[in-house]
């Protein structure tokens, strides 16, 4: 009779990590549940933010689709199936499948919060039917992205969006969606994360992921200084601030956005 | 139909990937492709065929080569005995296992007492009919 020795490279995982990180790993390799699957595609996501955050030097100037590629190419590296701009309803931003499970997500880069609510809003009036939960990326490419993040979930939890949805006249369709649902606890909303419900358009409750990602990138020593690719991707990023703001008929800063293109043509002249 | 020159290119194109899991991941795939009569694929033997430094290297190489771009191995679960009998398990059996301290319950096997989460295993089998066909015209 043959006798089966333990695997060591399997003993030493096994061992070696919390019965939730091989939790995470058996729910990414192999989700049976799509709730299995949400919780490894959610730890993954985590690992794929971290990861572009780390190296947010060569990432920081990228648009709304350079930065969800990153993202994308990560969770491909760790078995997921990933469409950019596939066809569902319009052109979401991300499909993620594994495993027969697929889920929606939604990017936007942080202009306002009032540009952020329109994510929001295609997200859950138009590509979301029946699904049971979503993701949606927030990308903050200006300072405090932590303080930003935070007036963003006080946007949502004190429904500062009314005045926008009555300007805009959807604000009965607003109260459909998002209604008087809060923020709710969850043991996978870990740092720049909150989760919360909504009813899609067809009228079922959904839960929607929302990721904060710290996309800033300033230096502001000797050599950050003096870098005028970085002063003018900066100032890129100031001047594309400063249109939605103002699109959003938000208050700009005249002065800043003149420096701003002034960086711009200077730095273009002489790189 | 997924070649070996298509898998590098996938591999290539994918920026996450660092140069050394490139190398790892290729190196299980030529295995895979070159022993075909090979199905069992237990983790010191993937960690073997790649040259990982560390186990979380390797699973990470796993999660790939499992992936729904490859899908050329599909995990399994078991356990073995203290008497060298190892029995198949089902994932949600394997999660409970991980969580208890002395005892798990298995449908086959009924309640496992003496038991050791060392003991626990995951191994993979290569994918007999994937859905991506891996062709050796490219080797």
């Amino acid at each position: 009779m043959t006798v089966i020795e333990v695997d060591e490279v399997c003993r030493s995982f096994i061992t070696g990590n919390d019965a939730a990180d091989v939790e995470a790993y058996l729910d990414t390799i192999d989700p049976q549940k799509f709730d299995s699957f949400v919780s490894g595609l959610v730890v993954n996501i985590h690992n794929a933010i971290g990861n572009l955050e780390s190296r947010i030097d060569n990432y920081y100037h990228l648009n709304e689709e350079g930065l969800t590629g990153v993202i994308s190419g990560f969770l491909e590296g760790n078995g997921y199936s990933v469409k950019n701009e596939a066809k569902t309803r319009g052109k979401i931003d991300l499909t993620v499948e594994k495993g027969g499970f697929s889920w929606l997500i939604e990017a936007k880069i942080g202009y306002g919060n009032t540009k952020i609510f329109e994510g929001l809003l295609q997200l859950a009036s138009r590509y979301l039917t029946d699904q049971r939960s979503a993701g949606f990326f927030i990308y903050f490419q200006k300072a405090q992205p932590t303080k930003a993040f935070a007036l963003w979930k006080t946007f949502i939890e004190s429904k500062k969006w009314v005045d926008y949805a009555t300007n805009n006249s959807i604000l009965e369709d607003c109260n459909q969606l998002f209604g008087d649902l809060s923020f709710s606890d969850d043991k996978l909303c870990v740092n720049n994360t909150v989760k919360k419900s909504c009813f899609t358009s067809a009228g079922s409750p959904c839960q929607i992921y929302t990721f904060g990602v710290n996309c800033f990138f300033k230096p502001i020593d000797v050599s950050g200084r003096g870098n005028k690719s970085l002063k003018k991707n900066q100032a890129i990023i100031d001047i594309h601030h400063a249109f939605h703001n103002f699109t959003a008929g938000d208050d700009i800063d005249i002065d800043n956005l003149m420096c701003a293109i002034d960086e711009h043509f200077s730095c273009s002249e002489k790189i | 139909m997924l070649t070996k020159s298509r898998i590098k290119m996938l591999l290539d194109n994918n920026q996450s990937f660092s140069d050394k899991l490139k190398l790892e991941i290729m190196r299980v795939v030529e295995y895979i492709l070159n022993h075909e009569h090979i199905h069992y694929y237990p983790m010191s033997k993937i960690k073997d065929i790649s040259c990982c430094e560390s186990t979380q290297e390797c699973f990470d190489v796993t999660k790939y080569l499992s992936g729904e771009q490859l899908k050329l191995l599909v995990p399994r679960y078991s356990y073995i005995n203290f008497d060298g009998n190892e029995f198949s398990l089902t994932q949600a059996e394997f999660k409970c296992a991980l969580k208890s301290e002395d005892s798990f319950a298995s449908d086959e096997h009924g309640i496992i007492y003496k038991f050791s989460k060392e003991r626990l295993n995951i191994y993979f089998a290569k994918v007999v009919a994937p859905d991506a066909v891996i062709t050796k015209l490219e080797l």
